[in-house]
């Protein structure tokens, strides 16, 4: 396994238990992390990329155990990594900084440097404006910089947090196409609270709720965690609201009415099956975990 | 060392390209040169050396507080600088290359003009008196007084940076500087830095290896911090200057850390 932890805790001053014996085994390929926010995505990545200590349990990833000091060195020339919020240097060229992220990941032949950030530029799509400051870059031009920083020196293991959010729909789809093409030959961890992303590009999957790991497992099957269970029902009247203790996935409001697509093991009159999707199978997760409503407690049981 | 060289590479090229840095140094470099070419307490002295010494005290008055003005905010920037820390710390260079390189690339920056107008001048009067002794007394300067004054400045404008806002933490530093400098005991009706070993002036080894007039050392002050001029107390100075820079750098770097950790 490329990222393994072992009942991993994360306990911050003041009490707040962000992680809470999670245990996670990674192999190769792009794997989605899902989560609300809170649920303590972050604060897994941190301690994968050994800035934050977990309070308590195992950390190994490529092989490297970040408990000790030869580890996190280790781990540092096998890693890539895009924070959730990254500012990159106004002041330098697209092409100035990934060469000084080379620099930091000791890359220290000058003309190979040349060559990967080239080439990144290239990944990218950035040739036009790979001389330009990062000053006038757009936000999706600086999450495409912020990728091509986490290439550079080919790591084996990429972790990337949160890379589409606030993007425009334009740049939020050719950044996905971007991701897709990361996992060959690496491992990447996606974090992210889109589920369109994970059901894009990731074929695994693995759902955090409270610091807890909910779920791990194929895409496919936090699909199937809906199956039987979704359907879409039409409100009576313009003012009709949900049915009582179903989970709303979505609504659609028309001068006729509103129709809303639900999750339910007891569906209401009327409400046509319909087969799920990605948001309903998450749904249907954190309904089943959180079993607050009598119509959904009978999910998965 | 090479990515020492390299991390110092960039983070100048990131202060060249800064105009608060020019805005600030270039014009207090060319107003010392003015005053150094012009003003009688330093054309005034007959010993060409004597002349280059003065002329790095107002250097060291005005250039090297406009270097401290220039990167008041640094230390602030990269608190502020959301990922950035975080992804850094991820990369196999530690941070010893790392806080060096993005000290010195900036600071050798802003000092660079300031340097080039005092050994211009050096090199003026040398060639005009025919003696190379200025030059020497302007690199002594530049070395033993200007240098360290301005890592202080520096490290004492950004940890003031870091506690407060950029415009007062500058002001606050002006009005140190020149308690620190620029107010002798004759003059002051409290306790001054100024003409003690603990100023930033540095006048002990500008008065004691660059041939600055005496009365830049104690300042007509009398009392412990403020002994006779020697090599020993021109080194006390000098050690104290950078002492105090490296106590500053340490409570600039902490303070900018819990800052950042108080805005995650």
């Amino acid at each position: 396994m490329t990222i393994t932890t072992e009942r991993l805790t994360k306990v911050y001053s003041g009490g707040r238990r962000a992680l809470d014996g999670v245990d996670l085994d990674i192999g190769g390929g792009t794997v989605g992390l899902l989560g609300a926010n809170g649920a303590g995505k972050t604060t897994l990545l941190r301690i994968l990329t050994g800035v934050l200590r977990p309070t308590s349990g195992r950390v190994v990833v490529a092989g490297h155990d970040l408990s000790t000091g030869a580890g996190l060195t280790a781990l540092k020339h096998t890693l890539g990594y895009l924070p959730q919020e990254l500012s990159l240097y106004p002041d330098l060229t697209a092409r100035e900084f990934l060469d000084y992220i080379g620099v930091l990941k000791c890359i220290d032949d000058r003309r190979e440097r040349r060559r990967q950030v080239d080439e990144r530029i290239a990944e990218v799509g950035l040739q036009e404006r790979a001389d330009e400051r990062l000053a006038g870059f757009s936000g999706g031009m600086k999450r495409r910089v912020g990728i091509a920083q986490a290439l550079m020196g080919d790591p084996s293991v990429l972790i990337v947090d949160e890379p589409t959010t606030g993007l425009d729909p334009h740049e939020r789809m050719r950044f996905r196409t971007l991701l897709a093409g990361l996992g060959r030959g690496r491992t990447v961890l996606l974090s992210t609270h889109i589920l369109d992303d994970v059901a894009q590009t990731c074929p695994e999957v693995a759902v955090l709720a409270a610091g807890r790991l909910l779920f791990h497992d194929a895409t496919t099957a936090l699909v199937n965690q809906a199956a039987g269970y979704t359907y879409l029902w039409k409100a009576a009247g313009p003012a009709g609201g949900p049915p009582p203790g179903a989970e709303v996935v979505s609504a659609v409001t028309t001068a006729e009415g509103s129709e809303y697509r639900i999750v339910t093991a007891v569906p209401p009159a009327g409400a046509r099956p319909i087969a799920p999707s990605l948001e309903d199978g998450y749904a249907a997760l954190l309904a089943a975990d959180g079993a607050a409503r009598p119509s959904t407690t009978a999910l998965h049981q | 060392m090479t990515a020492l060289l390299w991390i110092l590479r960039y983070e100048a090229l990131m202060a060249v390209r800064r105009p608060v840095v020019w805005g600030a140094v270039l014009p207090l470099a060319l107003l010392s040169l003015l005053l150094s070419a012009t003003w009688p307490a330093v054309t005034g002295h007959g010993d060409p050396a004597a002349r280059l010494g003065a002329a790095a005290v107002l250097v060291n008055t005005f250039c090297t507080l406009g270097v401290g003005l220039a990167l008041t905010d640094r230390l602030r920037r990269a608190s502020e600088s959301r990922g950035m820390p975080e992804l850094l710390a991820t990369t196999p260079t530690g941070p010893l290359p790392r806080t060096a390189g993005s000290l010195a690339g900036p600071l050798l920056t802003a000092l660079a003009p300031v340097a080039a107008l005092l050994l211009l001048y050096a090199v003026v009067v040398s060639v005009v008196e025919g003696s190379a002794a200025p030059l020497g007394s302007a690199l002594v300067s530049l070395v033993t007084a200007v240098l360290p004054a301005a890592l202080l400045v520096t490290a004492f404008a950004g940890l003031l940076g870091v506690l407060l806002p950029v415009a007062a933490a500058r002001a606050a530093t002006v009005v140190v500087w020149l308690w620190a400098c620029h107010f002798p005991p004759v003059f002051s009706p409290v306790p001054t830095a100024t003409g003690t070993v603990l100023s930033p002036l540095a006048g002990y080894p500008l008065v004691a290896w660059a041939h600055a007039p005496e009365v830049w050392a104690a300042r007509q002050g009398t009392g412990a911090l403020r002994p006779a001029v020697g090599d020993a107390t021109a080194l006390l100075n000098v050690a104290l200057i950078l002492a105090m820079a490296v106590v500053c750098y340490a409570l600039g770097h902490f303070a900018a850390r819990v800052r950042r950790h108080a805005a995650a």
